[in-house]
């Protein structure tokens, strides 16, 4: 079986969105719709203080409640294990945003290409019209690995561009793919973590400390 | 090529039907490494840019305010190049100087030639220098012939970085750096932050040390000092072998010279002075009094010993806020990190292994006391041995052509100076200048004796151009520049623009503030649509990558580069331009690529003649266009200990002569509008208290300065970057220690007053545990002030807050500086 999933060593993470705006360009999401975000989060007082970074997309879920909670079957598993939203059948309900534990589905009618203006450049224009157009808007929306560049036989936008490295993407259940030769290369060896396992949607997002 | 900041990473752009819809890292570009940083991620919005300009304009209201709506009329390209060149036409005959020029497109350089080169006009609009690297650059030059410095992160296991951002928010290279910082963290590199802020490189570190705004100079020096006085532990064979610290010193500052004018040393075994390259020289002291033919001498390095006395782990805890035991902490960690004695094998050659280094770049550069700074945390570098060593401290050139370079122009400048020591390259900037008892330039940079040309003194010159006697400024060319955001008091400097005849400008966009007052704007092409050949400050590789249009241009538009040549054939001056660009790209260096006198050559052959005088017929421009990049990475013997026996500036005399030169100069003639600083040209560093305003420290009780995070100015009206980094109020807002804050009833989101002295302006608070309670930093990135087409777009800015007031040695001026904070009700 494929099992398509991205390992994250945050240890590595800086924060620097790099993966943010590089899925704002693949995807061409309207205003303030980022399927890959990262969070930032102090703990502790002056000068003890500490920062983290957290990239959030979405985990590719085994048992996608997502999936389950979707009342016009508009969300779907792939083979390679891409959870995908058939824009077609997305029925605006949104149940999918509210079932989701990563707060990584978004809905959104497309609205103004910016909060600028309401005459869209040529950038715009494309995303609005070819990216934004063959989904179908107002519809679900998600983060799904760039399934059109996995299916050019490309990495997802996001890993390509991390410049720290710290996404690395792959076929989880295969012992030789990149997540799984960089678990076994790595010092200090750490045991994969995924978000919000009291949640058992058994994820394909796995991070590292 | 990426030209979101001005170093240039290799990408590639997918193009569909005309419009490019999105750009990846080159994955087989060495110098990003298949990464690219948010910047370049989001540089397609500045592209397809709202306010790109797609035809030239000209202004109809000839009132310039900020208030004042500019009344644009379009017009065509043939008219704007007319109207433009017979004005500068009649300058050039009269008086080339009375030309202002603010010319800023680094990935375009050659262009920087025109102003003084082609056109006669040595003036600088703008502090492009002084705000970057007025000390770093000359200090760089001086000790490894080159134009910036990294740490070797091959080999590097401990990193104390000050306030350098290096791999985390910016600094060289920042996609490449990051990867390069993240692998070495991975294999366990040790990485100490010394910053007022928790940024991104203190999250990420193993030890942040909260400092003190304005006084890691101190730290850096009582961390010397505990190496040298207290542990007695640093690198001594290195300074002995590989620099000039071993060298005497008499009362007068200067070095002793024997009978044969060479520099002397002192032998102990023979206890009696010898020539520097004596041959049979067992040993050479470091510390002692000496006398040489009845003077009294001692070595460079010993009084470099006494000066450090004064800075104890205790008396720096109070300057520094850092504790005296963290401050013996980390100097004992670094010498032991060092691992001194220790050598490694690369490639057949033994080099002394040095994993350990002290890197810094933004927090020491708008300082007053830049040079200074600059200098301590070059020599806590030298006495670890790890200059250009492995695992140590590098060079990095910038890469460009100059005139008078030979071979590959990305490896440090080598050259033989005086007395066995290295040439110093003060910089690859601007030394020596002569002294001229009128001042030829409108930044009067001939008063500086190094570092960079100091713009923010241009407006005050405009103004009063009278007592320098010069003929009054008539017209100002910017191109890729923003002076009026760049200069300290904005007001002052919008007061000298407003008594210029004309201001030309050539953009993409009608969106700096400069532009907005233009009289002509030429629309530029982007780098979607232009060519170059470039590399700079590019860290462990050597080559050039190609930025080749990849989709059409507006019809209207022209290149940069050609918009300069065309007014230089109107003016009359393409001969000197076409001599300048010869000169500047070395195209000299390939008979058959010279530009002749008379001939307009497009911006695209310009380049072609470039890549095959600097590669030959094997790679010229059909093979960048195929291949993209000739990035590769150096081979050791290129990238470490290239010095060829010379020895290093521990002592730099030289800084003291220019000192003693521009205090001579100074006080005979009248050269400037106020009495300058110019203690700073020592031959030794020494922390100086730099703040600031030390008046009215009471009603001005916080100390603020700016940071960008990942983005510049540049990309502050990117659609992405707004949404991306206006949702971040680290990126967005105004950074406050909570309790500081809450003493003063500010909470998060509140909107503040920060007053300086001279001007206070607004911001949105962001009350913070990760910053240092006396500090206030204001963020430069998202949140766009004014919206809408050509129209300017701003955060907080703290120019308005700033004076010119700059120290002579480094020309940088202050931008540290004492504020007071309160909530807007």
């Amino acid at each position: 079986m494929t099992r398509l999933g991205i390992l994250i060593d945050l240890k590595r993470c800086i924060g620097c969105d790099a993966c943010t705006m590089a899925c704002k360009q693949e995807r061409g999401t309207p205003t303030s719709v980022m399927l890959s975000r990262v969070f930032s989060r102090e703990f502790g007082k002056f000068p003890n203080t500490k920062k983290f970074f957290l990239p959030i997309l979405c985990n590719q879920c085994e048992e996608p409640p997502c999936m389950s909670a979707c009342p016009s079957h508009a969300i779907a598993k792939r083979k390679d294990g891409i959870v995908v939203v058939i824009e077609d059948k997305c029925c605006g309900a949104q149940a999918c945003v509210s079932a989701c534990p990563y707060g990584a589905i978004f809905y959104s009618d497309g609205g103004k290409p910016s909060k600028y203006s309401d005459a869209p450049t040529e950038l715009e224009r494309y995303h609005r019209y070819e990216v934004n157009g063959m989904m179908k808007l107002p519809s679900a929306m998600k983060c799904d690995l760039c399934s059109a560049r996995i299916d050019k036989g490309m990495e997802p936008a996001c890993v390509v561009t991390c410049p720290t490295g710290c996404r690395i993407f792959g076929d989880l259940d295969n012992p030789s793919s990149k997540p799984n030769l960089y678990l076994h290369a790595r010092i200090p060896q750490e045991t994969p973590f995924p978000l919000r396992p009291d949640a058992s949607t058994k994820p394909n997002v796995f991070y590292l400390l | 090529m990426c030209r979101m900041c001005l170093h240039g990473c290799g990408i590639l752009v997918h193009v569909v039907n005309g419009v490019a819809v999105k750009i990846d890292p080159d994955p087989d570009n060495v110098d990003n490494l298949g990464a690219l940083c948010p910047r370049g991620n989001a540089a397609l919005t500045k592209h397809y840019d709202r306010n790109r300009i797609l035809k030239p304009l000209l202004r109809m209201n000839s009132e310039k305010h900020w208030d004042a709506d500019p009344k644009w009329k379009e017009i065509p390209m043939e008219q704007a190049l007319a109207i433009v060149a017979e004005r500068l036409r009649a300058i050039y005959r009269k008086d080339p100087r009375s030309l202002l020029c603010s010319f800023g497109d680094f990935q375009r350089y050659w262009t920087l030639a025109w102003p003084a080169g082609a056109f006669g006009a040595p003036n600088y609009y703008s502090t492009l220098g002084s705000t970057c690297g007025g000390g770093y650059h000359p200090v760089n030059g001086a000790v490894h012939g080159a134009f910036a410095a990294i740490p070797d992160y091959n080999y590097c296991n401990y990193l104390l970085q000050l306030g350098s951002g290096d791999g985390f928010e910016g600094h060289l290279h920042l996609s490449g750096t990051a990867r390069r910082v993240a692998d070495a963290r991975m294999r366990g590199m040790r990485l100490v932050v010394v910053e007022p802020r928790l940024g991104t490189a203190a999250a990420k570190a193993d030890e942040w040390l909260p400092i003190r705004i304005g006084t890691d100079c101190a730290f850096v020096m009582s961390l010397m000092n505990v190496m040298v006085n207290e542990l007695g532990h640093f690198d001594a064979e290195y300074l002995k072998k590989n620099t000039n610290a071993p060298y005497l010193v008499g009362p007068n500052g200067y070095f002793v010279t024997g009978g044969n004018g060479k520099a002397q040393v002192w032998d102990p075994i023979a206890k009696s002075p010898r020539a520097y390259d004596y041959p049979e020289l067992s040993d050479l002291s470091l510390t002692g009094d000496h006398e040489v033919s009845g003077v009294k001498s001692r070595p460079a390095f010993e009084i470099f010993k006494e000066n450090l006395r004064v800075y104890t782990p205790e008396r720096m805890s109070e300057v520094t806020t850092i504790s005296a035991e963290t401050i013996r902490r980390i100097a004992k960690e670094l010498v032991e990190a060092a691992e001194i004695g220790k050598t490694i094998e690369l490639d057949g050659q033994v080099y002394p292994f040095r994993p350990v280094a002290i890197q810094w770049y933004r927090g020491a550069q708008p300082d007053s006391h830049s040079f200074m700074e600059n200098f301590a945390y070059k020599m806590i570098n030298m006495l670890l041995g790890n200059i250009d060593m492995p695992g140590g401290h590098l060079g990095v050139p910038l890469g460009w052509s100059p005139i008078d370079w030979d071979g590959d122009c990305s490896l440090n400048k080598i050259e033989a100076g005086e007395n066995g020591i290295m040439k110093p390259w003060l910089g690859e900037l601007q030394f020596p200048i002569p002294y001229k008892r009128l001042s030829e330039t409108a930044q009067l940079n001939d008063r500086i004796r190094l570092g960079s040309e100091p713009g923010e003194l241009s407006p005050e010159v405009v103004l009063q151009h009278d007592r320098f006697g010069r003929a009054k400024p008539e017209a100002l060319f910017a191109f890729s520049s923003n002076p009026l955001m760049n200069m300290p008091r904005s007001a002052e400097s919008l007061k000298a623009l407003q008594t210029m005849d004309l201001i030309a400008t050539i953009d993409t966009r009608v969106a700096g503030e400069t532009t907005v007052f233009s009289d002509v704007l030429f629309p530029d092409r982007t780098f979607l649509e232009s060519w170059s050949l470039y590399t700079c400050e590019a860290p462990f590789v050597t080559g050039h990558t190609l930025r080749q249009p990849v989709v059409k241009p507006p019809t209207e538009t022209l290149d940069g580069t050609d918009i300069i040549t065309e007014l230089s054939e109107r003016i009359g001056i393409l001969d000197k331009w076409n001599d300048s660009l010869n000169e500047f790209l070395g195209l000299w260096k390939n008979q058959k690529c010279l530009l002749e006198k008379d001939k307009k050559y497009s911006s695209e052959e310009i380049i072609r003649r470039f890549a095959a005088a600097f590669y030959g017929e094997s790679r010229n421009i059909e093979w960048f266009k195929k291949n993209g990049t000739s990035m590769r990475l150096k081979t050791p013997r290129e990238l470490y200990f290239p010095y060829r026996g010379l020895r290093l500036p521990f002592y730099m005399d030289f800084v003291k002569k220019a000192g003693e030169d521009a205090r001579t100069n100074a006080e005979s003639g009248t050269c400037c509008l106020q009495p300058w600083e110019q203690g700073d040209y020592q031959p030794l560093p020494e922390f100086k208290i730099s703040n600031i305003e030390v008046n009215d420290l009471q009603e001005y009780d916080l100390t603020a300065r700016t940071t960008f995070g990942t983005y510049f100015k540049d990309l502050q009206d990117s659609s992405w970057v707004v949404e991306v980094a206006g949702n971040k109020p680290e990126l967005s807002s105004v950074w406050i220690n909570a309790e500081t804050a809450s003493k003063r009833g500010i909470k998060t989101g509140d909107r503040i007053r920060i007053s300086s002295k001279y001007d206070s302006v607004e911001g949105i608070a962001w009350l913070t545990e990760g910053l240092h309670p006396e500090a206030v930093m204001i963020s430069l990135a998202g949140r766009p002030r004014f919206k809408g087409k050509h129209e300017s777009t701003s955060t907080t800015s703290i120019s308005e807050l700033l004076a010119p007031e700059m120290r002579a040695a480094s020309g940088n001026y202050e931008t540290s500086l004492r504020v007071k904070v309160e909530a807007i009700r």
